[in-house]
């Protein structure tokens, strides 16, 4: 079992070292890696699997797209209507008092 | 750690520890006499003896640390006994000896490799051949074998990365030897 030219020669040994101790271990037990994987709070601090790193760039995308949809949006009204932003807030404010200000209805 | 009244309790508590410890048990025990057959010997009995003392009603705290225990007690039992000191020899040693049916010749360069492999091995520490059999024979994630030898990852990888080359260098000039 002599190696090939290209093969490194401390791959060549890993390779002899792996070949050896599969040879030897006992063959009813499982390697480690046939069991579940380890549980979150089993996971080395800062290491994520790859399910999370995908759920956080969800959210990111998520977080982006409703923080250019709040800024964009009043922005491209106002465009719309020739008036500025701040005067149709103004405007909105004035015409929408608050639930509390507003006088009971008649009985 | 108390198993409990129940005995169907306490042969689950023991399925679950011969599941999550049995290669570490195995893999001290072999890391310590390079004979896997004996290592399994020292395992099984190693758990026989705990599931004992849970019959007789010892609560252990820390299973992995008394099996480990038990299980080096056990190789040193075995190191004082008559059958080791009379010399008998492991059966890969017998394997050696030759026979009058010819072996294929990918077995004998099989074993000829392996035979490197196992010398190499006998003149590393007994932590590095456990750190070993750990990686590659169970694979082990290194940041597990970090924490089960209470090591820095980067020394697992250092250890790890100086067996190979040990190994490489001895493979190289055994291939020298037969080419000149």
């Amino acid at each position: 079992m002599q190696p090939s030219r290209d093969v490194e020669p401390e791959d060549h040994a890993e390779n002899a070292l792996r070949a050896f101790f599969r040879s030897e271990r006992p063959k009813h037990f499982p390697p480690a890696s046939w069991l579940s994987a380890p549980a979150r709070s089993e996971r080395r601090s800062g290491e994520r699997s790859p399910l999370s790193r995908s759920r956080v760039l969800l959210l990111g995308c998520v977080a982006v797209v409703m923080g250019l949809w709040l800024l964009l949006g009043p922005l491209a009204r106002s465009s719309r209507s020739g008036a500025g932003l701040w005067k149709d807030t103004f405007e909105a404010r004035q015409q929408k008092p608050h639930e509390k200000d507003r006088p009971a209805p008649p009985r | 750690m108390n198993p409990g009244p129940s005995g169907e309790q306490r042969r689950l508590a023991f399925s679950a520890l011969y599941e999550e410890f049995q290669r570490e048990v195995w893999s001290a025990a072999y890391a310590r006499w390079l004979d896997p057959h004996l290592a399994m010997d020292i395992t099984q009995e190693a758990f026989l003896r705990l599931w004992r003392q849970w019959e007789s009603g010892e609560s252990i705290d820390n299973p992995r640390a008394w099996l480990l225990r038990v299980a080096r007690n056990l190789g040193e039992d075995y190191r004082k006994s008559a059958f080791f000191r009379a010399g008998t020899q492991a059966p890969h040693s017998m394997n050696g000896i030759a026979t009058r049916s010819p072996l294929p010749l990918d077995l004998l360069a099989q074993d000829e490799l392996f035979t490197e492999v196992r010398s190499v091995l006998r003149e590393l520490s007994e932590s590095d051949r456990y750190l070993l059999t750990l990686k590659y024979a169970w694979d082990f994630e290194t940041w597990k074998i970090a924490e089960l030898l209470g090591i820095s990852e980067s020394a697992v990888y250092m250890r790890l990365s100086r067996a190979r080359k040990r190994l490489a260098d001895h493979l190289a000039a055994l291939k020298q030897n037969e080419e000149s």
